[in-house]
């Protein structure tokens, strides 16, 4: 036996100190908490596009008009996203980096069209997945976005951002 | 009030400052997390990842605590003695470092993008930039604290390197978790973690800046350096223009000799001398390190300057009817400065003395020790591994038999005192508990501090 090797007391505070981070986890993990309002239902499995893009709409209102308003730059720190919302879609790594962007909150550079807007966002991880598919879409979509989209890029799916979150 | 309850008071104390001092270090280290629940908080997320971001905050938590740690706070250390407080340290270091990195690679693993973001030009911003160094500066004090020898790094340079890649570490994961945002995204929460972390350095910048001063206006000199047996040395130091340092008897202090008071070319020693005679110290010293080997160069005169008294390693702070003592080596340095102390004092009560040690002609202070038995109700059995001709004490190592003899008929009634190398010291404290002798009971040294 050789109990002076690993004394009692740091074992003991090791372990409190372990065990309070995962309860903190639980803890946060099982409540929604503050931030941005509380979850949306979700749609049915079979939601036609209206409803989707209903959805989009609503969402949109709810969680993003009160900075973006309707799509228009404001200030240094809110870009426009007329035309740059679908910039970014199409740019190297793109379509990745929009879902990354709502969820992450944070922002790296996308380099093929100079796109340099480096801010930080709120994080909207209590979106579901249709939601956030449905929101996306609308953003990209809306202001004449559409004209500009590609024909080969695909809306985005609930599927789609599950995989990605 | 009879001497079992001044015991019994004395444990209780004990045992109140430490459960004292381990509350106030997890309210402290648990703060930047306490703090992350406050409002405004954003919604809660999946599970692996809120624990990514809880490791974190716990990690920062105890990076600040390591700090302080290692303040040298006597009345936070006393009542586990400072050998614990070290090895508590590493413990608690380690542990800091598998947070760090499991908040790494938990956050990794969820935020796959993020990896990316890491590369130079990656775009990742200076939250993530900071968190990066902050985990590189903590990677690389644990290589160094744990391969310093083999990388060949001195040990001056060490703590040098140590205490600034621990504070580099600190500053670099509060600004991490303030540029962050995410749970510290409120100006009151900013408010307190920066006020946090910056007393933690604090500490710092006041054991080596300020301190020092204070150290300054009570100069000391060497008066003698006296050779013992072979490698072994006794260091005397007398006070210039003061009435010298009050100690208990088993303490040691940081002694800086022949440069300036804030050099960090320091060196734990323990005082062999009685704690009666605070006007000149003396100190035990073997020969094994860079300063140690240069110890009988020393001329008296030379300049030197004192941090202490500090450890928990004392008589007086447990009172038995009489002690027992168990040396290794140089390890029979604070007993010996127990002994003297009690002499003086006139200590009537029954003390039992075990010496081991690799040879007859290796027993430093035997000579001092002899002298005492006149002095003291002291029983001596020195155990060697090699006994000279004609030996007929034990030989090898401390056994049980011998531990038993010198415990005597109560083997939970003396407090009993282990100083020595390591190897010993945990074969002894197995032994002690074969015998009987509570954890309470048993009061121990490490003297390889750094």
């Amino acid at each position: 036996m050789q109990p002076s090797r690993f004394p009692l007391g740091s074992s003991l505070l090791g372990a409190t100190l372990v065990l309070a981070a995962v309860v903190f986890a639980w803890a946060r993990s099982t409540t929604p908490g503050g931030g941005p309002p509380a979850r949306q239902p979700e749609p049915q499995a079979q939601a036609t596009a209206t409803a989707t893009a209903e959805l989009g709409a609503e969402v949109w209102a709810a969680r993003c008009a009160s900075c973006h308003r309707e799509g228009e730059a404001r200030g240094r720190s809110i870009p426009s996203l007329h035309g740059f919302a679908v910039d970014l879609l199409v740019a190297e790594g793109g379509r990745e980096y929009l879902v990354d962007f709502l969820f992450d909150g944070r922002v790296r550079q996308v380099s093929n069209r100079e796109v340099s807007y480096v801010k930080s966002h709120p994080e909207y991880d209590a979106l579901s997945d249709a939601e956030a598919a449905a929101v996306l879409n609308h953003m990209l979509t809306s202001w004449g976005n559409v004209e500009f989209l590609p024909e080969e890029e695909p809306p985005y799916t609930a599927d789609e951002i599950a995989a990605r979150r | 009030v009879s001497p079992i309850e001044t015991r019994h008071r004395a444990d209780a104390a004990r045992r109140r400052a430490a459960a004292v001092a381990a509350l106030a270090y997890l309210i402290l280290a648990l703060l930047p997390l306490l703090l992350a629940l406050g409002p405004p908080r954003p919604a809660g997320r999946r599970f692996w990842l809120e624990l990514s971001l809880a490791l974190g905050f716990v990690a920062l938590g105890q990076i600040a605590l390591q700090l302080a740690l290692i303040a040298r706070f006597q009345r936070i250390s006393e009542p586990f003695g400072i050998d614990l407080v070290m090895r508590y340290h590493r413990h608690l270091g380690v542990l800091a470092t598998l947070m760090v990195l499991a908040h790494v690679l938990l956050l990794g693993w969820q935020r796959p993008a993020l990896w990316r973001a890491l590369v130079p030009g990656g775009g990742g911003g200076a939250a993530l930039g900071t968190g990066a160094w902050s985990t590189l500066a903590v990677l690389l004090l644990i290589v160094l604290s744990f391969w310093r020898r083999p990388l060949g790094l001195g040990y001056e340079a060490w703590r040098v390197s140590h205490a600034l890649l621990g504070i580099a570490a600190l500053v670099l994961a509060l600004a991490h978790v303030l540029l962050a945002g995410v749970y510290a995204a409120a100006a009151w929460k900013q408010a307190i973690l920066a006020l946090w972390g910056a007393a933690f350095v604090g500490l710092i910048a006041f054991l080596r800046l300020v301190k020092p001063i204070a150290l300054a206006r009570r100069p000391w000199q060497v008066a003698e350096v006296r050779p013992d047996v072979r490698g072994c040395w006794t260091l005397a130091l007398e006070p210039v223009g003061h009435a010298g340092l009050g100690f208990a008897p088993g303490q040691f202090a940081w002694l800086k000799v022949g440069v300036s008071p804030w050099s960090v070319r320091e060196h734990p020693l323990s005082f062999s001398s009685s704690a009666e005679r605070p006007e000149r110290l003396e100190f035990g010293i073997k020969e094994a390190g860079d300063f140690t080997r240069t110890v009988g160069a020393l001329a008296p005169g030379t300049r030197a300057f004192l941090d202490g008294p500090h450890g928990s390693f004392s008589c007086d702070f447990h009172p038995t009817p009489g002690f027992v003592f168990v040396a290794g080596g140089i390890g029979i340095t604070p007993i010996l400065s127990m002994l003297r102390t009690l002499a003086d004092r006139g200590s009537g009560d029954p003390h039992a003395l075990v010496y081991a040690c690799s040879a007859w002609d290796r027993l430093v202070f035997r000579g001092d020790i002899e002298a005492l038995r006149d002095r003291l109700d002291l029983t001596v059995a020195y155990v060697l591994e090699e006994g000279p001709e004609g030996w007929s004490g034990p030989v090898g190592y401390i056994d049980r038999e011998t531990l038993a003899s010198a415990l005597g008929q109560n083997p939970t009634a003396r407090q009993v005192f282990v100083c020595g190398p390591d190897p010993m010291m945990d074969a002894v404290e197995a032994l002690l508990r074969d015998c009987g002798v509570p954890g309470r009971r048993i009061t121990m040294e490490r003297f390889n501090l750094v």
